[in-house]
């Protein structure tokens, strides 16, 4: 899939962290970018949304976390092929192999390397498999 | 009753029925003594008696046997005389010869000499008979019959007597004959003149003179044993022995039987026997009755002699029997006794000393028993305050074990005064504690735990005690109550005092407490309370029950700051442990709550460095790289922070598991390619075939990330080479840089924190210098090592190893 076509969810409760991420795929070329707080809130607005290609889904979110909502949004029949990769801070190689066994698509570790993320984006979106803790 | 031993022990004991034993000692022995003399003496005295008498007697005998014997012999001689005048007288002469010779008128002759005869016969009655006999033995003429030659006539006219005796049997004619020869005037023997004796006659002359008396007998015997007057044969020693010619004397028995003292003489004339006897009864008759004389004395010198022995006896003995019943008396327990002293010999002596030694017995006795009586008290004490001490020492040991399991101080107070008071029985028993001091306020003490006495004894003692400024007015008259408490409080001794009736009654509404035993509970030099006790009596608490006492109280300090110490200890640990959580919850918030901004400065600098939000000019992107730089910086010290606080807190765990390491050296050289790109560099990837490793992937990836970054920090052109390998169950990984090396004298310093080398322009470097120690600290926590070969100028070579697998100690760090 081209970036110009897709359309991603950013589940983060930080929103400078969003505005960053949205910059970035911006650069890539990822021009439908939806801002979540929560995993409840992507479930709320499930219906509302045309398509979602990916999601970026933060892990330490307040209320439930990450795998949480992972377990969730997967139980919904329209998000049970959605490619869904992780984006924390909490980044070890642990946190890593948790998330894999959990039924993330893929894994990338906070901070955001500006100069890496847009073509780890990429390659995710081009169907890669993305497990990098840094 | 008395039993069967009572009575073999008394059988044991002497008694009274031994008494008479020395009496009849001495009695007897003094009627010995009294009757063996007598007795011999008058045994003697009737010997004598006797022999003198049977002397007088034998010497009478002997008197009347020779005066006898002259009778016989002159009577004899009579005879002899009567024939030798008629053979004399001239007619008869005459007519004897004519006759001899036969001559004629012989007839006439015979007649003349018959008539003689007659008339002789007629003068004499002694002569029975006369015959005048020729030489031959023819009779010529005769007074009677006669035959001829009779064995008498034979035995004369051959025989040199004149005298001969045949028999003096009385019966027997020709008993006794006497011959008067005849002469011729020419002296020629013409004949023999014979007359026939009467022995009726010579018996006659045989009387016993009248001194003999009755029992008195003289008599004849002839050879053959017969005897005159008896006219019989006789036989006795007496006879016997006369017989045989020995002129004897002797006691003997006659013929018959009757014992007699004899005198006997052998007539030989006569060819007779003398006997003179007297019976032996009628001679000694008066010896019997001078022995009966004596006899009788002796017997009144004995009984005189008993009476007064037995008088004697009595008055030896009766001071002995005295004694000896008091001796018995105290042998059986009457100790009491005493002797009247009444002489001065020995027994009085012996009284005198016998009194004394039993009224010394007494006397130890009565000490004796007044001392049995001291020890039995003593020993009762004794035996009451070792099973007292017994009970106490097990509550000492219930105390103890109390003050061992309870931790709650007010628990274990309760325990302890409730033992104290059940256990050792004290009226009332209670703890005060001194309360922490309070500004303006004097020291006091407040009862804690109190248990026994009254209501108005456990109000009395649960006022509080209140501590006097200086000892002055400690003792202040009215200050009765907790006056023992603060003495053992002040002085840290136990202090005891006794009270009156009064004063109790005064304090307590009750007279019965008499006692109150303050014990200090101490803790090294510190008061920290006191164990109080009251008690009805004062000897329970003597100096054995405050010892143990003070004992249960060190104990109950000891537990008391036990409790409280473990009270404090676990107030501490629930502390650290809010602590531990609250800092890890801290660790946790700040590792996101420092970073997440960090990285939106990171990222949005290196947004603007990238041109996203549009052109940037030279001076900009001077500037913006600094703030990026001093982000990573802080970043990366940040991190290293984190992991460090962790490491001290000890939260530091490993999370061991089995990864590839080539995958993760990958990973890591992908990462570490932006850190190059700027730069003259060749990462090199040198890697063996490795065997599956067990560690915690994030740290090892982290000290090769580190190891890397370090290099490509110190290494300006040239290469980076990562090699792997597996050796001797471990797996070895090393970094090697064309930098420019680090000096001998650093190559420790390194692994050290905030310790860092310096790039050549004389700068640090970024970071805190907590890098390599970190890996150091990493690497060890697995078991692992890591170290560093370098020269300057040359590079180094940072290497690190891991074992396989971890050993499990290791693990912990």
């Amino acid at each position: 899939m081209q970036p110009e076509n897709a359309t991603v969810v950013v589940v983060e409760d930080n929103f400078q962290n969003f505005v960053l991420i949205t910059r970035l795929l911006a650069y890539l070329g990822v021009e439908d970018c939806e801002w979540k707080a929560s995993g409840w809130q992507v479930l709320e607005f499930a219906e509302s949304l045309s398509k979602v290609d990916l999601i970026l889904m933060d892990i330490f979110l307040p209320e439930a976390d990450g795998y949480e909502a992972l377990d969730t949004l997967r139980h919904h029949p329209r998000f049970e092929d959605t490619l869904i990769v992780a984006v924390t801070a909490d980044a070890s190689v642990q946190n890593m192999q948790r998330a894999k066994e959990a039924g993330f698509d893929g894994f990338i570790g906070k901070p955001l390397d500006p100069d890496r993320f847009p073509n780890q984006i990429r390659r995710v979106l081009q169907g890669e498999a993305v497990w990098e803790v840094e | 009753m008395i039993s069967s031993s009572d009575q073999a022990e008394r059988s044991r004991v002497p008694t009274t029925g031994m008494r008479g034993g020395l009496g009849r000692t001495l009695l007897t022995a003094f009627l010995v003594l009294a009757i063996v003399p007598l007795s011999t003496l008058s045994w003697y005295a009737t010997h004598r008696e006797r022999r003198d008498i049977q002397r007088e007697v034998t010497a009478k005998l002997s008197s009347v046997a020779t005066m006898m014997e002259g009778q016989v012999r002159d009577w004899t001689q009579a005879r002899l005389s009567t024939l030798q005048i008629l053979a004399s007288v001239p007619s008869a002469q005459h007519d004897a010869v004519a006759l001899a010779r036969g001559a004629e008128r012989a007839d006439d002759a015979r007649d003349r000499l018959h008539s003689q005869f007659e008339a002789v016969l007629g003068r004499d009655q002694a002569f029975r008979r006369l015959a005048f006999l020729d030489v031959q033995g023819q009779v010529l003429v005769s007074t009677g019959a006669l035959s001829s030659l009779s064995p008498e006539v034979k035995a004369l006219l051959e025989g040199e007597s004149n005298v001969h005796v045949t028999s003096l049997d009385p019966s027997e004619e020709h008993g006794v004959v006497v011959a008067q020869p005849v002469v011729s005037s020419e002296d020629q023997p013409v004949g023999l003149l014979v007359g026939w004796l009467d022995l009726e006659v010579l018996s006659s002359q045989l009387h016993a003179p009248q001194e003999l008396g009755s029992g008195g007998e003289v008599y004849l015997v002839d050879s053959s044993g017969t005897a005159l007057p008896q006219g019989e044969v006789l036989r006795s020693p007496g006879i016997e022995a006369a017989l045989s010619g020995e002129p004897v004397e002797g006691l003997y028995q006659n013929y018959a039987g009757t014992p007699v003292i004899g005198v006997y003489r052998w007539i030989p004339a006569l060819s007779l026997a003398l006997v003179a006897e007297q019976s032996q009864q009628e001679a000694l008759a008066v010896t019997d009755n001078v022995t009966a004389a004596i006899i009788g004395a002796s017997l009144l010198v004995a009984l005189v002699t008993a009476i007064i022995a037995a008088v004697v006896t009595r008055q030896i003995t009766r001071p002995v029997v005295q004694l000896t019943e008091s001796a018995l008396s105290i042998a059986e327990g009457d100790l009491a006794q005493q002797v009247p002293v009444t002489s001065r010999d020995e027994i009085g002596i012996l009284a005198y000393v016998f009194n004394r030694m039993a009224s010394e017995l007494k006397s130890l006795y009565d000490d004796l028993e007044a001392k049995v009586a001291e020890r039995t008290a003593m020993l009762q004490r004794a035996n009451y305050q070792i099973q007292r001490r017994a009970i106490q020492l097990a509550a000492t040991v219930e105390v103890s074990q109390a003050a061992t399991s309870i931790l709650d101080p007010a628990d274990l107070l309760e325990q302890v005064v409730r033992l104290v008071h059940d256990r050792f029985g004290y009226s009332y028993v209670g703890v005060y504690l001194l309360q922490p001091e309070a500004a303006g306020q004097k020291q006091q003490l407040r009862l804690r735990q109190g248990t026994g006495g009254g209501e108005i004894v456990e109000s009395v003692m649960s006022q509080p005690v209140i501590m006097n400024a200086g000892p002055s007015d400690e003792d202040a008259a009215s200050d009765w109550v907790g006056r023992a408490v603060r003495r053992a409080m002040r002085t840290g001794e136990p202090s005891v005092i006794s009270w009156s009736a009064n004063r109790a009654e005064e304090i307590f509404s009750s007279p019965y407490i008499r006692a109150e035993a303050a014990l200090p509970l101490k803790m090294g030099g510190e008061t920290i309370g006191v164990l109080d006790i009251l008690n009805t009596e004062a000897d329970a608490l003597d100096e054995d029950a405050i010892s143990v006492l003070q004992n249960v109280a060190n104990q109950t300090t000891i537990a008391l700051e036990n409790a409280r110490t473990y009270k404090k200890q676990k107030e501490t640990a629930r502390r650290l442990q809010k602590t531990e959580a609250f800092r890890s919850r801290f660790l946790a918030h700040m590792s996101h709550e420092l970073r997440e901004p960090l990285t939106n400065i990171i990222g949005f600098s290196r947004l603007i460095l990238k041109g996203l939000d549009g052109p940037v000019n030279d001076k900009q992107r001077q500037d913006l790289q600094i703030i990026h730089a001093n982000s990573q910086h802080l970043l990366g010290l940040i991190n290293d922070l984190l992991d460090v606080s962790q490491i001290e807190a000890g939260m530091m765990e490993l999370n061991v598991q089995p990864f590839d390491l080539a995958d993760v050296i990958d990973s890591v050289m992908a990462t570490t390619n932006a850190l190059v790109r700027d730069k003259d560099i060749e990462l090199r990837r040198e890697l063996d075939d490795l065997p599956s490793l067990q560690a915690d992937v994030t740290r090892v990836r982290q000290v090769l990330l580190k190891l890397l970054t370090n290099a490509a920090k110190f290494t300006e052109e040239g290469s980076i080479t990562v090699q792997a390998w597996s050796e001797d169950h471990k797996v070895l990984v090393s970094v090697r840089d064309t930098g420019r090396g680090i000096p001998p004298g650093d190559q420790q310093r390194v692994f050290e924190r905030f310790e860092q080398g310096e790039l050549g322009n004389g700068s640090h470097p970024a970071g805190a210098g907590l890098g390599l120690a970190l890996s150091k600290e990493f690497v060890e926590m697995h078991g692992g090592d890591i170290w560093v070969e370098s020269s300057v100028g040359e590079g180094a070579t940072f290497t690190f190893s891991l074992p396989l697998e971890p050993k499990p100690e290791e693990l912990s760090g």
